[in-house]
């Protein structure tokens, strides 16, 4: 979809609400605007021009007429622009919250390429400082739009009806009111933006020192690091000097070009109702003096308001553009069709290859059977492709070349989902959620009860700890906070434990766990999985040996294979790992 | 002494004053611009005078009649002259305030950076784990800016707004006092119905930033978890939870919006009801005869109330947006201030050097030593006792959370202990600088983390005199030197930051290869060698102690290989020591120890 298309989709949805609102703004303005003509045709009622000299002769009644039929506008226009301004922000917010459910639905639909591409934060950024950008932006505009361009055709309207030869006038200055804004505004946004970077960079520098602050400590660093944030600082202190002052043009600016207009029209209106009498076409008398210095101001208020959000409008417009990048993303397509309707018992990857980008060899010619019931192991040194390994397998890419197939199907045929859900896996990376315990371990399976969980963590041995936490198995945890890598571990492991799936993988699931809860847990894995196939892949060999199954993998290809026993006879590559153990 | 942020905001007292007074001359000639459009109207229409219209008329007619045969437009030629200088000189004025502002806010907003960043720094790391990393950053960069608006507003709004409110007040009772007290009673109905809404929007919108912050964690865990929550197949309940949060998001949004939407329509019809009332009453001043409060308004009069009636209104409508700008800043400059009181902990007054140190003294005795993080708090460390030996090695073993960091914190002197001492070098080790005692050990932590720049800025860090060649020397020893040789650009490759650009055992090996630049008389491994494979583990060790035969060495590790062949091993659990020994004899005599040994090799075969 291209920009148009997708900005139209948004707002296609909220047809009533711009209807209505731009009925209620159009009420608004035209009770706002009558005002200062009503206010002018009273305050002519107070007298007449007799040559150059005004002769008070009251008109009560016109006067009474007028300031009532004014009351009644303003009442009306109050309660309108209420109704306009509540309409655009309902408006607003039912778009940031469609945007917002896309962009989710992207992420949770793009393929695991696309999100590994990227990086978390730019991704955190679009859901959400993009959107509230464009929420600022966009709709402002929107708002200032409607309602400034409607204003501007009213007062002109009004203005003419009053005085043509003043109105003319009134068109021709303001403009200028209007460029020397927009002028501020794109200078001092210039500035700003140079700011915000030079923030950000000394945001980076502190973050950097101060989350490493023992570090930076030991080494004696301190003063070092004290200058070169002083240095970057005094940076940031000569932008913002700029950039402050150069924002600080707009009112003054705004202010000078009105005085000056105010002049202009005031002094031209008494000159001309000074010359009124000889040149009637000039048409003028002090009330409409009066109603003409408030449309000054009110004709030019629509042009500040639009220039100074036109800063806004650009941010909103780069958000914009990336949101719909993201959204034109291909989601993953899942050309499976086929449902297993039984457990996965036998895969075999036959003549496989992967890598991840072109020209590169990550795995090539793959073939091997893993038959149910088996406990595989995969070791081997780093970037041997053993995670690649799972990611193919889980389907989290295609291979490139050759296939896997899961009961003799072909992966691909499969659906992803019923493809997944035979398997149960522990990552490397674990993963925690902003939640509760509780809540984090039944993301496996959410239907269990809270027994079942427990019973879990227990088998992962993480009861222990997790009764020592504050509030229990209620704790609330975060990414960021609460627990230690290896707790993390224990709890990913009893997610697991508490899906009981046909098949198990765990990519380095023990790497921060001591070697004796280690044992213990595999002691449970071992129970529990005794009519289950198993994919373990880790560093510590010993935690492997009874494997039935140990594939070395090196470069991509299984350099050897076979069962402990089997492969120390050999006395190869494991044979060298394997013993390095014990020098 | 104890720096405030008052104290940085005082040294620039004299911009405080400067500032507002070149602003207030703008300020007068705005409060007079509608008087001279007054006097003039009066003069070309009116034969009846006020006070205003015969001062400055007065004033208006000094300039001369150049056109004698029609003075009115003479008048008006003048005074519209009048009016236009004193707008370009206001501007002038305003424009030297508003650089004095930016200057000076910038200024204090930069020293008060400075300042906290080294109270940062200076800090042990008890008071910055009581702060938490997140407040200090968001207290150096957010708070701080926050502080710098509020000067920035101060010396540009602070004292205008409140003075065209209260000269605008002013004018018009000496116009008309009634008309006046018209005025006077609107400013504080203004005033409190934008107040109100506008405090209750902002207390609204606190709750609706922390809603928005449950939307940006959900969405940093989703992404974090992209492959487990495919894995689970728990996409559609992942957008349905996130859509629930958008709802609640939107109404609690929707909610203040309503409050805000109210703002413009009330100040709207107040304003204007004000004007009505104005002309109303100056109608019936004016019917001649039966004046209704005994004497007549100008036309002009009126005219010139209602233009100060929109000035008002709109500083009105300023000053609600400026309160809230200091309120906020209040609110930074205390949390500045809470950072800037703190004090270290770990006094580092201490300046001995035992110049006098003989091998025969121990390097390093634990006696008694117990620690604890909070204050009554349970013990995370109980009763230490343990000696090592000048260039004899120690290891540390024992499971996650018994207490192994906190032994190397206490030597780093990153905490103090709560009781027992510390001997270093035969002296208590508060006894000696922190930065010489810092000195003298290499620590490689546990998180093995780079700088950003390049991996000779990194080695620069450590040591700035280092050469080339000793640095070549320590990657060597750490078996980094092949992989940082492959680089093109060798030592100024670059590290981006937190060295992601690194495996986590090139890291590690880079990190071990930087403390060994700053010829360590003590060298820390905390867990620093988890990532290396078991060969590299043991190649690095074995260069270590042949090139540097009199290293004292502390290694903490969770491999028994890694320690195994220390002169001292401690084996902690709890935070206590349960066993301390060589290899062979805890083999024998602790059975937590040989338990986590044949958990790591079973030799049988």
């Amino acid at each position: 979809m291209d920009i148009k298309t997708r900005l139209f989709h948004y707002i296609k949805p909220q047809k009533k609400n711009i209807l209505f609102a731009s009925i209620s703004v159009i009420i608004f303005l035209i009770s706002q605007l009558l005002l200062p003509y009503l206010v002018g045709k009273s305050i002519n009622a107070f007298g007449e021009m007799d040559g150059t000299q005004f002769i008070v002769d009251i008109d009560l009644n016109t006067i009474v007429i007028n300031l009532t039929i004014a009351a009644a506008l303003c009442f009306i226009g109050a309660f309108f622009d209420f109704i306009f301004e509540y309409l655009v922000n309902i408006m607003s917010q039912n778009i940031v919250k469609a945007i917002r459910d896309d962009v989710y639905h992207k992420l949770n639909n793009a393929p695991i390429k696309t999100i590994d591409n990227m990086q978390s934060g730019d991704l955190v950024q679009l859901e959400i400082g993009d959107i509230e950008n464009i929420a600022n932006g966009f709709l402002s505009v929107f708002k200032q739009l409607i309602q400034g361009l409607l204003a501007i055709i009213i007062t002109i309207i009004l203005m003419f009806l009053v005085n043509w030869i003043l109105a003319i006038g009134v068109i021709v200055l303001t403009p200028l009111s209007f460029f020397v804004s927009k002028f501020v505004a794109t200078f001092s946004h210039k500035h700003f933006k140079k700011q915000a970077k030079l923030m950000s960079d000394l945001n980076a520098l502190s973050l950097e020192a101060i989350s490493d602050a023992d570090l930076v400590q030991s080494l004696g660093y301190e003063k070092e690091s004290i200058k070169a944030f002083q240095i970057q600082d005094e940076k940031l202190r000569e932008e913002g000097k700029v950039a402050q002052f150069s924002a600080s043009w707009t009112n003054p600016s705004t202010r000078l070009v009105n005085n000056t207009i105010y002049a202009i029209i005031g002094i031209a209106g008494i000159i001309m109702i000074l010359y009124t009498a000889s040149f009637p076409i000039l048409a003028m008398n002090i009330g409409n003096l009066t109603s003409f210095l408030s449309y000054t101001t009110e004709y030019t208020k629509p042009f500040n308001e639009i220039s100074s959000v036109m800063a806004e409008f650009e941010t909103a417009q780069f958000s914009f553009k990336r949101i719909n990048n993201f959204l034109n993303l291909q989601d993953d397509i899942d050309e499976g069709k086929i449902i297993l309707d039984e457990p996965i018992k036998e895969i075999s990857f036959e003549n496989m290859s992967f890598s991840y980008e072109k020209d590169q060899h990550l795995i090539e010619d793959f073939n091997q059977i893993i038959k149910n019931n088996e406990q595989v192991a995969i070791v081997g040194p780093t970037g041997a492709g053993k995670t690649t390994l799972i990611n193919v397998l889980m389907r989290f890419y295609d291979p490139v070349d050759g296939r896997i197939t899961y009961n003799g199907i072909d992966g691909k045929d499969i659906s992803k989902k019923s493809l997944r859900s035979n398997f149960g896996m522990v990552l490397q990376d674990t993963w925690i959620f902003t939640g509760t315990i509780l809540e984090n371990v039944r993301y496996a399976k959410p239907d269990s009860s809270d027994e079942d969980v427990i019973s879990a963590c227990k088998q992962a041995h993480a009861d222990t700890f997790i009764n020592t936490l504050p509030e229990g198995y209620n704790t609330l945890v975060s990414s960021k906070s609460g627990l230690s890598e290896g707790e993390r571990q224990l709890l990913t492991i009893a997610r697991v434990m508490l899906a009981k799936p046909n098949i198990i993988i765990l990519d380095e699931a023990t790497s921060n766990i001591d070697t004796r809860t280690e044992k213990q847990i595999s002691d449970a894995f071992d129970k529990m999985m005794e009519n289950h196939t198993s994919i373990v892949i880790a560093h510590r060999l010993s935690t492997i040996q009874n494997a039935s199954l140990i594939l070395v993998l090196k470069d991509g290809h299984i350099i050897e294979k076979g069962n402990h026993k089997n492969l120390m006879t050999k006395k190869g590559f494991y044979y060298d790992l394997y013993s390095s153990q014990f020098k | 002494m104890k720096l405030k942020t008052k104290d940085i905001i005082k040294k620039s007292w004299p911009y405080f004053i400067i500032g507002p007074a070149v602003k207030m001359i703008e300020a007068i000639f705005d409060l007079l611009i509608p008087l001279f459009m007054k006097a003039i109207i009066d003069l070309c229409f009116s034969s009846s005078n006020d006070i205003v219209t015969n001062s400055l008329g007065s004033f208006i007619k000094s300039f001369g009649t150049w056109i004698p045969n029609n003075p009115e437009l003479n008048y008006s030629i003048i005074g519209g002259f009048i009016i236009l200088i004193m707008g370009i000189t206001g501007f002038c004025t305003t424009m030297v305030c508003q650089y004095i502002a930016a200057k000076t806010a910038t200024a204090v907003g930069t020293e008060l950076r400075d300042n906290l960043y080294q109270k940062i720094l200076s800090l042990s790391k008890k008071e910055r784990e009581m702060m938490t990393e997140n407040k200090m950053l968001t207290i150096l960069n957010s708070d701080s800016y926050q502080v710098q608006q509020g000067v920035l507003f101060f010396i540009r709004l602070g004292i205008r707004a409140p003075f065209i409110i209260l000269g605008s007040l002013v004018i018009s009772f000496i116009l008309d006092y009634q008309i006046g007290l018209i005025f006077l009673a609107i400013i504080p109905i203004i005033l409190t119905i934008v107040f109100l809404v506008m405090m209750k929007s902002s207390k609204k919108y606190l709750e609706i930033q922390s809603k928005l912050d449950v939307l940006s964690n959900k969405t940093s865990d989703n992404i974090a978890g992209t492959r487990v929550v495919r894995a689970f197949n728990r996409q559609e309940y992942e957008e349905k939870s996130f859509k629930s949060h958008t709802a609640s998001y939107q109404k609690e949004a929707i909610r203040v919006g309503r409050l805000n939407s109210l703002i413009n329509p009330l100040t709207f019809a107040i304003v204007a009801i004000a004007t009505i009332a104005v002309v109303f009453i100056g109608g019936f001043s004016m019917n001649a005869g039966v004046s209704f409060f005994g004497y007549q308004l100008l036309p002009s009069t009126i005219i010139t109330l209602v233009s100060y009636l929109t000035q008002i209104f709109q500083t009105l409508v300023l000053l609600t947006n400026l309160i809230q700008i200091f309120t906020k800043s209040l609110v930074s400059m205390k949390r500045c201030d809470q950072l800037l009181q703190l004090e270290s902990s770990i006094k580092c007054d201490g300046t001995y050097i035992n110049k006098n140190y003989l091998f025969k003294q121990p390097y390093l005795v634990f006696n008694h030593v117990y620690l604890s993080y909070k204050e009554n708090g349970n013990y995370a460390l109980t009763d230490l006792n343990f000696t090592l030996n000048k260039g004899e090695s120690l290891g540390i073993i024992g499971p996650t959370g018994s207490g192994k960091s906190s032994i190397i914190k206490l030597i780093e002197r990153f905490l103090d202990a709560t009781e027992g001492t510390l001997l270093y070098k035969g002296q208590d080790i508060k006894n000696y600088s922190l930065k010489d005692l810092r000195k003298e050990i290499g620590y490689v932590p546990q998180k093995a983390n780079l700088f950003k720049g390049t991996i000779l800025s990194n080695f620069k860090m450590a040591d700035d005199e280092a050469s080339n060649q000793e640095i070549e020397k320590a990657l060597k020893i750490a078996k980094a030197h092949d992989f940082v040789k492959a680089y093109n650009d060798y030592l100024q490759h670059e590290v981006e930051e937190k060295g992601m650009n690194f495996s986590g055992g090139q890291r590690q090996r880079l990190t071990i290869a930087r403390a060994l630049i700053r010829k360590p008389e003590l060298l820390i491994l905390d867990d620093s060698t988890s990532a290396l494979d078991l060969l590299t583990d043991k190649e690095v060790r074995n260069n270590i102690s042949k090139s540097y035969p009199n290293l004292t060495k502390i290694i903490v590790s969770q491999r028994v290989s890694t320690i195994s062949d220390c002169d001292l091993i401690l084996v902690l659990e709890g935070g206590k020591i349960i066993a301390q020994g060589k290899h062979d004899e805890l083999l024998k005599t602790c059975k937590t120890y040989e338990e986590t040994y044949l958990s790591q090799a079973k030799r049988g075969d």
